[in-house]
């Protein structure tokens, strides 16, 4: 098994993911971009647990994808709040708080 | 390996964290079935909080690691479990008259704050990665959506919102700077880790291995906010009701340092590691940009946010030296810090309107006028804030700029010293509006038995941390010590 | 010895604070004053205590110390709250609690009306706590608690009357430019601590100290002896940092008599004689407080020459005075020093109350301009005015002459001879200044508008009483340290009581024999010098706006005669000294130095600071990409610091 190309694979994703959460301004979307960070993690995790044969990090992937549907939970609530209140879901229109 | 998962395994050492743990559950139950007297949960979640200290306290000296080698209940975790608890029983406290505002949701405030304080206290005796994420992620998850509590102000869910999107995002990069770490050692545990890097020094030139530990440096130095990765403080502690704010300030801060001494204590201790180096720009940074950006600001919870920013800078002045002293005064500056900024934002709640305004410097005009007392108070904090005898803030600064010149970092902090001249400035601004500005408008606030009782804790620390402080000093010490061996 | 009551000294202000801080308006002007001065008393009482135990005990073992708890204790380095009394502290103590015990007399009759008379005493008393414990505490970190207490009281009462933009402000300018010199202070206390440590020695009493400073290296102690006295430029207001005391003068004026001439802006000459053993070690700091004491002292005076509000010739005659006293310990004569500074708290804090006396005959008014010939209205007050003015200007037989002799003859006899001739020319120029203001104010016809003028009246008892008080002591609180060389003259020989009482604190500086005839010229020479400037004084001011001649012959006939004869002399002295002086100090010192580079100096720094932040919280738009974007480059420079290294 080719574990190099995994590795490409999570970095890969994670820059994608990173590059997701900073040019795009739909919230929704921006908390995609975050999932896909996660996963990346997720990938770099199992794929070096298979690599050196211990098993923390697949335990570890099991927390880190119930960090990321907690994560999801509150963000989703609070967008609905926000979608109540002030009619929209778009990030860059949170700019009351400045400077 | 095998034996720590034998039933013979009690909760004794864990003992805090399953009162707390109780204490949700019962405020849980409480907030579901009993539909009126909302105050009770508050009252619960002391009683709770109250439960901890004591047992935290039961355990002082006992040097416990159990649960196959994730928990471990020492000095050090224990000092500062205790700290948190304090912070949330005046931010409980300070929380009773306020929350009762929030119609209806009041119940759910406490349960958070409880299970943030559970994240804490699971955070500080953590001695497995694993564990140290997800205490982490419950403490902070458990912040956001205090932070977004009274929804019906814009602010409120704009600071909610970017905090948790940027801290989700700080995550990100913590836990994959932990697979890097995992992927070149292939454990998760602590001491595991520091056993490894110990015994091969070609780790230090690994890229793999340094950017790992560059990104876990990275998701803390989020979570104390360091600069530059402090701006979600300024809109989330504006945006926040006052006192999830002074909670935020002293007990989210106070837990996430002592994550960053721990692992720079256990694992990163030893090993020539460039963590010191990279802490002392960080500390540099963040002293400067925090006190100087707070000099012009208007709104006094976000003057404060800049101002915990620039005291988080002080923090890491302790930790650069890396000795067991510099880390003791940290700890100080933590405990120290607690009080002061908890009294600080309680003083803030007795002036802050249900609407979110009455944090402007003019509505502090002239408060000597019609609040003597009050004025008295928040004078002290801010006092002690600046760094003036004989405040906390005096000696809790004494111990970090003591510890840094005596290993050498003249430099660091000589450059702190003269930035806490100009943070007086803007402490000041308050104290001058308070006396010698005329009030625009009549301030009027009831007298809340919850808060007062908030800010005497709160005062009380401030003063015997000032003047006794040797005691204190000597349980940091102590705790540092328990974390060594 | 340890004595347990000294620790009331400090306490008993501190319960008045807390009884007057928190009761405040309710208890009614009569109480709070009743409190106010009794905790001051008590104060003054048992100091008067431990100083006849102090003065029963032989002569080298005269030390009381009261240990009150364990303060710090990180590893080895144990600091005490621990107070103690030498001969030098007892002498701090007792000026601080006696004349400020008169001026909390005094307070009673001036602040009668003021709205936040419980406020002002509760501050008054916390000062007078902050001070004792300054001048008792054992070691230097305690010392420094009672360095910033003082600094936060002064800022308060600078800025009592909050209501008026100018005393806020100076109140602020106060604190910050203190805070300036207190970093100093603090930088130096780090650095001794830690080099000391270095060596072995865990800890910061002065009397440990004292025994272990000699292992520092000289380039140390020099470091730390320069940093130390920046602390003091900035409580004693010495170049450069002197720019808060004139504006301090916004405060009521009880305050600047009791803080801002003399107890609080002597702590840094306190300081310099009480770490004596570390600059005795560091010749090099001790010539740089020598130098600037001297500077500062001929600088203030004649800044104070053109000066038109009485109490700020009395702020920068101040400076000029605190310039004396450094110069005194400077020259390493310690005893000289805290002599002066003694009896300047007489005679200035007299000055202050007297002006105050004025200001509240006259309605609050401080122009000079705008007096004039009020000897005969007010009586009292200038009777007690003229004696301190005498005192001040170092006349024969008053205070100041003894203490200011002293001093001018040690830095002569140590070799200083530049800087005893600054503080020779500033001998003139003070009785200048000083006669300028009672010509301008007691003599000469009256420049008061008509309605002032009805309501003139002489200061109630409360306040007179103090006033005669200190003008006593302004006259006889001299003896207690006259020269030897005069009390050879009259068959006495112990005459320098005062030298005597301090030398155990002191180091033995190897004495400067100085020929007795020297020594006399000098002393003829500096009497010379002060009475040369009194008479030019009253010649200028008196003398020559009196028209006709005769009226000024009737208002002063005796000085009038005197001035006449020598008419071209004087004629001289005015167009080639005062003219010129008046002119530079007018066109470049005050309105070009004082105001554009040491103002702007510390405007600007305030201004640089507030310009940055201007900038910087632009950073934070509010716009969550922005965030995101400067959290990337924050990660990126940690990757590049760990990876690249």
């Amino acid at each position: 098994m080719n574990y190099q190309l995994l590795f490409v694979l999570s970095f890969v994703l994670f820059v994608v993911g990173m590059i997701g959460v900073a040019m795009r301004r739909n919230v929704i979307i921006v908390l995609v971009s975050l999932e896909l960070m996660l996963n990346a993690v997720n990938i770099l995790f199992v794929s070096a647990s298979k690599y050196l044969h211990t098993l923390d990090g697949q335990v570890f992937v099991i927390m880190v994808i119930t960090i990321a549907a907690a994560e999801a939970a509150i963000a989703l609530a609070l967008v609905v709040r926000l979608f109540r209140t002030m009619g929209m879901v778009k990030i860059d229109d949170l700019k009351r708080l400045k400077w | 390996m095998y034996e720590g998962l034998t039933y013979s395994t009690t909760f004794s050492s864990i003992l805090p964290q399953v009162i707390i743990a109780a204490a949700i559950v019962v405020c849980a139950m409480f907030d579901a079935f009993v539909a009126s007297k909302k105050w009770l949960v508050g009252i619960i979640a002391l009683l709770g909080l109250g439960a901890g200290i004591a047992a935290s306290m039961s355990l002082w000296g006992q040097n416990i690691v159990e649960f196959s080698n994730m928990l471990s209940t020492n000095d050090f975790s224990l000092i500062v479990s205790i700290t948190v608890m304090i912070a949330g029983i005046v931010s409980v406290l300070v929380s009773l008259r306020y929350v009762d505002a929030i119609d209806g949701e009041s119940g759910h405030y406490y349960l958070l704050l409880l299970s943030s304080v559970l994240g804490m206290l699971f955070l500080v005796s953590a001695m497995n990665l694993i564990v140290l994420v997800l205490s982490l992620e419950l403490m902070s998850l458990s912040v956001y959506p205090l932070v977004g509590m009274t929804y019906e102000r814009q602010a409120s869910l704009e600071g909610s919102m970017k905090y948790l999107i940027l801290g989700s995002f700080a995550t990100a990069f913590l836990l994959y700077g932990i697979a890097l770490v995992y992927s070149v050692i292939g454990t998760t545990n602590m001491y595991a880790i520091a056993r490894v890097l110990a015994s091969r020094r070609d780790l230090a030139v690994n890229v793999v291995m340094m950017a790992g530990i560059a990104l876990i440096l990275v998701g803390f130095s989020f979570k104390v906010a360091l600069v530059p990765f402090h701006t979600w403080t300024p809109d989330a502690y504006q945006g926040a009701p006052a006192p999830v704010t002074g909670f935020m300030a002293a007990a989210v801060k106070a837990a996430s340092f002592a994550a960053i001494i721990k692992l720079v204590i256990v694992v990163l201790s030893s090993y020539h590691v460039p963590v010191s180096g990279a802490l002392w720009w960080l500390s540099a940074v963040t002293m400067f940009a925090g006190n100087i950006i707070a000099v012009l600001q208007k709104n006094v919870k976000r003057m404060l946010a800049y101002s915990s920013i620039a005291h988080a800078g002080y923090v890491v002045v302790g930790l650069v030296p890396g000795s067991a002293f510099g880390m003791s005064s940290a700890i100080f500056y933590l405990l120290s810090y607690t009080f002061t900024v908890t009294g600080a934002f309680a003083v803030i709640t007795y002036l802050e309107k249900k609407d979110g305004t009455g944090n402007d410097l003019s509505d502090y005009s002239g408060l000597s006028r019609s609040h003597p007392v009050l004025s008295l108070i928040m004078s002290v904090f801010m006092l002690s804030l600046g760094g003036i005898p004989p405040t906390a803030g005096f000696m809790a600064k004494f111990y970090v700029f003591g510890a840094a010149i005596r290993s050498g970092y003249v430099g660091l902090a000589v450059f702190g010293i003269l930035t806490s001249v100009v943070s007086l400035y803007y402490y000041l601004h308050v104290v001058y509006a308070m006396y010698f500005e005329e009030p625009e408008h009549a301030t009027d606030v009831p007298v809340a038995v919850g808060i007062s009782t908030g800010i005497v804790i709160a005062l009380w620390g401030v003063i015997q941390l000032g003047i006794l402080p040797s005691d204190i000093m000597d349980l940091a010490m102590k705790s540092v010590q328990s974390l060594i061996h | 010895m340890e004595l347990n009551v000294l620790r009331y000294i400090v306490l008993s202000p501190l319960i008045g604070f807390l009884i007057n801080g928190i009761g405040g308006k309710r208890l009614g002007h009569r109480a709070v004053g009743l409190v106010a001065n009794a905790t001051v008393l008590i104060s003054f009482l048992i100091g008067v205590y431990a100083f006849t135990v102090l003065l029963s005990m032989p002569v080298n073992e005269r030390l009381l110390t009261d240990t009150v708890y364990t303060w710090i204790s990180a590893g080895a380095l144990t600091i005490d709250v621990k107070l103690m009394m030498d001969p030098l502290s007892v002498v701090m103590a007792l000026v601080v609690s006696g004349v400020g015990f008169l001026i909390h007399v005094y307070s009673l009759g001036y602040m009668h009306e003021d709205r936040g008379y419980a406020r002002y005493f509760s501050f008054l008393n916390l000062f007078m706590f902050s001070m004792l414990l300054l001048v008792l505490s054992s070691n230097i970190v305690l010392m420094f608690v009672g360095w910033e207490g003082v600094g936060l009281c002064s800022y308060l009462l600078i800025g009592f009357w909050y209501e008026k933009d100018s005393a806020a402000n100076a109140g602020k300018k106060a604190f910050i430019t203190n805070r300036i010199g207190d970093y100093g202070f603090l930088l130096g206390l780090f650095l001794l601590a830690s080099s000391l440590a270095s060596k072995g020695v865990l800890s910061l009493d002065f009397t440990a100290m004292a025994g272990h400073v000699a292992l520092l290296s000289p380039a140390v102690l020099t470091v730390i002896g320069v940093l130390l006295f920046v602390g003091a430029t900035g409580k004693s207001a010495q170049l450069p940092l002197y720019v808060w005391l004139p504006d301090a003068m916004e405060g009521p004026t009880p305050v600047s008599a009791l803080i801002h001439a003399a107890t609080m802006v002597t702590a840094g000459v306190y300081m310099i004689a009480r770490m004596n053993f570390l600059y005795v070690l560091a010749p090099t700091a001790l010539e740089v407080v020598a130098v600037v004491g001297a500077l500062t002292a001929l600088y203030a005076a004649t800044i104070g020459l053109v000066q038109n509000d009485i109490k700020r010739v009395l702020a920068y005659s101040t400076i000029s005075q605190l310039g004396y006293m450094f110069m005194g310990v400077g020259v390493g004569a310690f005893s000289a020093g805290i002599f002066h500074l003694m009896t300047h708290a007489f005679f200035k804090a007299l000055l202050f109350l007297a002006a105050g006396s004025v200001m509240h005959a006259l309605s609050g008014e401080q122009d000079m301009r705008k007096m004039g010939g009020l000897r005969t209205k007010i009586p009292v007050t200038y009777a007690v005015f003229l004696a301190a003015a005498l005192a001040i200007a170092g006349i024969p037989g008053l205070s100041g002459f003894f203490s200011k002799d002293s001093i001018l003859a040690a830095a002569y006899g140590s070799g200083h001879t530049v800087v005893w001739l600054l503080g020779f020319i500033t001998a003139l120029l003070t009785g200048l200044y000083i006669f300028r203001l009672m010509s301008m104010t007691f003599y000469g016809e009256s420049r008061i508008d008509e309605h002032t003028a009805h309501h003139i009246h002489e200061s109630p008892k409360v306040m007179t009483v103090p006033l005669i008080i200190l003008a006593a002591l302004s006259i006889i609180g001299g003896y207690v340290g006259v020269p030897r060389l005069l009390g050879n003259i009259f068959g006495w020989h112990d005459s320098d009581m005062f030298v005597h009482f301090l030398a155990p604190v002191f180091p033995v500086v190897p004495a400067h024999k100085m020929p007795v005839a020297v020594e006399t010229w000098l002393m003829i020479g500096s009497i010379a010098m002060a009475v040369l400037g009194v008479f030019a004084a009253l010649y200028v001011y008196v003398t020559k706006r009196m028209q006709p001649a005769k009226s000024a012959a009737q208002a002063v006939p005796g000085l009038y005669r005197l001035l006449l004869n020598k008419y071209y002399v004087d004629e001289l002295y005015n167009a080639v000294i005062i003219r010129p002086l008046m002119a530079l100090s007018r066109s470049f010192l005050w309105k070009f130095f004082d105001v554009w580079i040491v103002d702007g100096t510390v405007n600007g720094s305030a201004y640089v600071t507030e310009w940055a932040s201007a900038r910087l919280r632009k950073i934070q738009t509010g716009d969550f990409q922005v965030y995101v974007t400067i959290f990337l480059i924050g990660v990126f420079s940690v990757l590049a610091y760990f990876v690249l290294r």
